[in-house]
């Protein structure tokens, strides 16, 4: 099913015309935020003399640190009347990014995440209900509005309260759901506890399964026991949140929607683009946003793009399942975690010595983080009472900087590593 | 006032011997041990004959150590030996942090060995009604 044909199976050549003309007007609206226009002239390059996709390499990168940087409103491109909404990353100050919408920005974000759904078979006789976290997180909001914009009648549940989840879909006869895959693994233990078949008992028919990432094994083991067709997306909010890239019935990679983004895989160490095919991190340009146009910015997922052509008749390029971040950004529980904040938490504090660690598993289904902390030489005096209030003051330190609750293990001075770098720092031992 | 050796521990295989393997090594005697574990982490108690040359010993050996007070009863071991001392503990209102015996001669005497939160105070009092408390010299000399 397509919600744009047009647009979705455009030849490949008109597709790159429209990202070429779109390129040229998005850099020079990036040009009037106050990042941009900093970021263009340290670069040397001039806006007006981008003619289009053949000076793409010519522009320069944009990480998250400069996000974060020029956090709030450095890259806001728009007079601040014209902006209706923004999305932010969890995070205290010095961390956060933000993510700006125009009326025109939020439209095509619900167009985008509209193709999506009716790609996978959705359609407006479909009973929706919604199972992601609504507010700052941009999963909730994202999938609502172009929930409504395909016409399912859409149930803004958010997620957590399962029983209450299970009722509604049975009272309401909820045939699409969206949800991560943690949540989903967690449903159907519920499910089994409860007695319910959802093969027998429900009518959901398709599961729209993103925002962590999950092994093929997993997708089966969800379509086997919730008798529905598990679908992967793609998105984050830098680049608006899902609906960036899903898969079509074929389930063969996600096609990325070229005419609102230009796709790039690049070698994170030489940046320089790799042979087709070949994994990289990915690399996008937003072509359509007005608000907060960003150019090149390096996503640091790491995949590849499928070569060839999809038999569904999208012209839009496929890119594979993500296998892993060329930077140490983890996902624990869909939450953005970086080991510098868990550091940040830990370092103030005068109990704790230099050497720290986390160990991700994955515990039924859902993410367990384990945060070793050494004790100080000096701060110990004898007291187990006293390390056991010391555990509790890290574990509400480190929640506060990162919104995630880990279990905290005291262990010896000098016994855990100093260097810093994801390698040693994080033991990851999730099986995805 | 009589001190131990407490020491920081993980709950790992091999923390214990490479404590005695330290105190052996630094000629120190162990008279008792106790160890009280926690969420993935314990503490260990050694009760010795130097104390402070046990904690450097253990302190070189990567372990954070505190020596704490305590007060050592002598006792006779028979049924009731400790029945005689807690209720003396709780009528005074002391708040025993820790405790813990052992045996010095089976059948004839038993040491028990408290911490508390104020140690000096205690060691008097439990003189004064009739107990045998220990002094250093006494219980590093065990
Ligand atoms: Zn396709």
């Amino acid at each position: 099913m397509f919600w744009d044909k047009e647009k979705e199976t455009m030849p490949r050549e008109g597709l790159e015309a429209l990202q070429s003309a779109r390129l040229r007007d998005v850099v020079r609206r990036a040009a009037k935020s106050p990042f941009y226009k900093k970021k263009f002239a340290e670069a040397g390059v001039d806006p007006e003399t981008v003619r289009g996709l053949e000076d793409l390499r010519k522009l320069p990168f944009t990480v998250k640190q400069d996000l974060r940087d020029w956090f709030p409103y450095g890259l806001v491109a728009v007079d601040m009347k014209d902006v209706v909404r923004l999305h932010a990353s969890s995070g205290t100050t010095g961390k956060s990014t933000a993510v700006f919408y125009s009326r025109a920005d939020i439209d095509n974000w619900a167009d985008m995440v509209a193709r999506c759904m009716a790609m996978t078979g959705a359609n407006n006789s479909d009973v929706f209900q919604n199972m992601t976290g609504y507010g700052m997180f941009t999963g909730g909001l994202g999938m609502h509005f172009g929930a409504e914009r395909l016409g399912m009648l859409t149930i803004p549940m958010g997620a957590g309260n399962t029983k209450w989840q299970m009722a509604n879909m049975k009272m309401y006869g909820s045939t699409v759901i969206h949800i991560t895959p943690s949540y989903a693994l967690h449903l159907c233990e519920e499910f089994a506890a409860e007695g319910i078949d959802p093969k027998r008992d429900l009518k959901i028919r398709i599961a729209l399964v993103g925002a962590e990432p999950y092994s093929e094994g997993t997708r089966r083991k969800l379509e086997g026991f919730l008798g529905a067709s598990v679908f992967n997306s793609y998105g984050l909010s830098e680049m608006n949140g899902p609906g960036v890239a899903f898969e079509c019935v074929e389930k063969n990679g996600m096609h990325l929607w070229e005419d609102h983004y230009i796709l790039e895989i690049v070698d994170p160490k030489t940046l320089e683009p790799v042979a087709e095919g070949e994994r990289g991190e990915i690399v996008m340009t937003t072509l359509t946003r007005e608000a907060m146009p960003i150019i090149r910015y390096r996503v640091r997922d790491l995949t590849s793009i499928l070569p060839g052509d999809c038999p569904c008749g999208r012209t839009h390029r496929r890119i594979d399942r993500i296998t892993g971040r060329s930077d140490d950004m983890l996902i624990i529980k869909g939450v953005n975690v970086f080991p510098s904040q868990i550091e940040d938490a830990l370092m103030t504090m005068t109990e704790v010595g230099g050497g720290w660690q986390i160990e991700l598993t994955r515990v039924e289904g859902a993410d367990h983080i384990v945060v070793n902390v050494e004790v100080a030489d000096s701060f110990f005096r004898g007291d187990i009472k006293e390390l056991n209030r010391l555990r509790k003051t890290i574990q509400g330190a480190i929640k506060d900087e990162t919104l995630v609750t880990p279990e905290v293990r005291l262990v010896e001075p000098n016994t855990l590593p100093r260097s810093v770098g994801k390698a040693v720092r994080v033991i990851d031992k999730r099986q995805i | 006032m009589a001190v131990q050796a407490v020491v920081f521990m993980q709950n790992m295989p091999g923390r214990l011997a490479r404590m005695t393997g330290a105190l052996a090594g630094a000629g120190v005697n162990i008279r008792a041990t106790a160890i009280s574990s926690s969420e993935g982490f314990g503490v260990a108690k050694f009760l010795v004959d130097k104390p402070e040359i046990a904690a450097a010993a253990l302190k070189d050996a990567g372990f954070p150590v505190a020596l704490k007070n305590v007060v050592a009863v002598k006792m006779d071991d028979t049924v009731g030996g400790l029945d005689r001392i807690l209720p003396l503990l709780q009528s005074r209102n002391i708040n025993v942090e820790d405790a813990y015996g052992f045996i010095l001669e089976r059948g004839k005497e038993a040491v028990f060995v408290f911490e508390v939160d104020q140690p000096e105070d205690l060691g008097e009092f439990l003189s004064r009604n009739g107990c045998s408390v220990m002094s250093e010299s006494d219980l590093y000399g065990l």
